[in-house]
């Protein structure tokens, strides 16, 4: 029972607890440290815009000289192919004439 | 200069109104995160941090419920991550001085008693204070804002953006598990 009774204390020993009081100047040390922080985020938040700006280029200058590179590939890759197979009498009509003679 | 008022200019980042809410508001900030971190220099470093996010992130308040309740909440979720901070540096600390002597010591009270206890009670409320550290997150907020806060169930039940009930139900869970681990505490101590 007395056990009880002093666990009940304790839980209630905060009752009547006064508020505590910050410490002097608190308010100049927030309006301090706003006004860095605003200085801070400034330059910082300009720079992003230029980081991003030129990231930006850097991507639409890749994808438009990939897509370039691509479709110019694709349009003579079957000249050099069909060359080749001339200069060395490789076609289908030339293999089967060939057979036949034979 | 009310609620209504005051909001509007805020969002405005009128540094009055900047300065008006500090004035109202810093002794409720100041003494919720004092209860939690229990060091002066830190509940001073995370109040001015709760000030800082006010004024950052004003422009995503509603008004749906008091600003009061906004920065409890604030200053609530700042001081819960200021001691999971620790809790993390003091494992770190913990893993690397198993291989090298160069510890750095985690500061962190044992005995501290808020300075606005009575005389009479410091004694119980160090044990408290120390008992409550071992409390899961959300019964340690609950107790602490109904008891050293005075807040009624329903204001918590706000801050804590969950029912009445569930309130209820965490400050009697609380108030068992204090009872549990003080009863140990002092079992051990005889």
């Amino acid at each position: 029972m007395k056990e009880s009774d002093d666990l009940e204390k304790i839980l209630d020993s905060l009752e009547g607890i006064e508020k505590a009081e910050p410490k002097p100047f608190f308010k100049g040390r927030v309006l301090n440290k706003l006004e860095n922080f605003s200085s801070e985020v400034a330059p910082n938040l300009r720079f992003k815009i230029k980081i991003a700006f030129v990231c930006s280029v850097i991507i639409v200058f890749l994808n438009s000289y990939l897509v370039f590179d691509i479709s110019e590939s694709n349009s003579d890759s079957t000249e050099p192919i069909s060359e080749f197979a001339e200069d060395y009498n490789l076609s289908l009509n030339t293999v089967y004439f060939q057979d036949q003679e034979l | 200069m009310d609620q209504k008022e005051l909001i509007p200019l805020l969002k405005k980042g009128d540094e009055q109104a900047f300065k008006v809410l500090i004035d109202k508001h810093q002794k409720l900030v100041y003494n919720t995160v004092l209860s939690f971190v229990k060091s002066e220099e830190d509940a001073d470093d995370l109040a001015q941090e709760v000030f800082l996010e006010v004024f950052q992130s004003v422009s995503s308040f509603r008004g749906d419920s008091k600003l009061s309740t906004w920065l409890y909440r604030i200053a609530v979720t700042k001081s819960l991550e200021h001691i999971r901070k620790i809790k993390r540096k003091k494992r770190f600390t913990f893993l690397t001085g198993l291989w090298n002597d160069r510890n750095e010591l985690i500061h962190q009270p044992v005995d501290w008693v808020h300075p606005g206890i009575q005389l009479e009670n410091k004694e119980h409320a160090k044990a408290l204070f120390l008992a409550l550290d071992k409390l899961p997150e959300q019964q340690k907020t609950t107790f602490l804002l109904h008891k050293v806060e005075g807040l009624p169930y329903q204001e918590i039940a706000n801050i804590l953006e969950t029912s009445l009930s569930s309130v209820e139900s965490l400050m009697f869970r609380a108030k068992q598990n204090l009872k549990k681990i003080l009863k140990n505490y002092y079992e051990k101590e005889l």
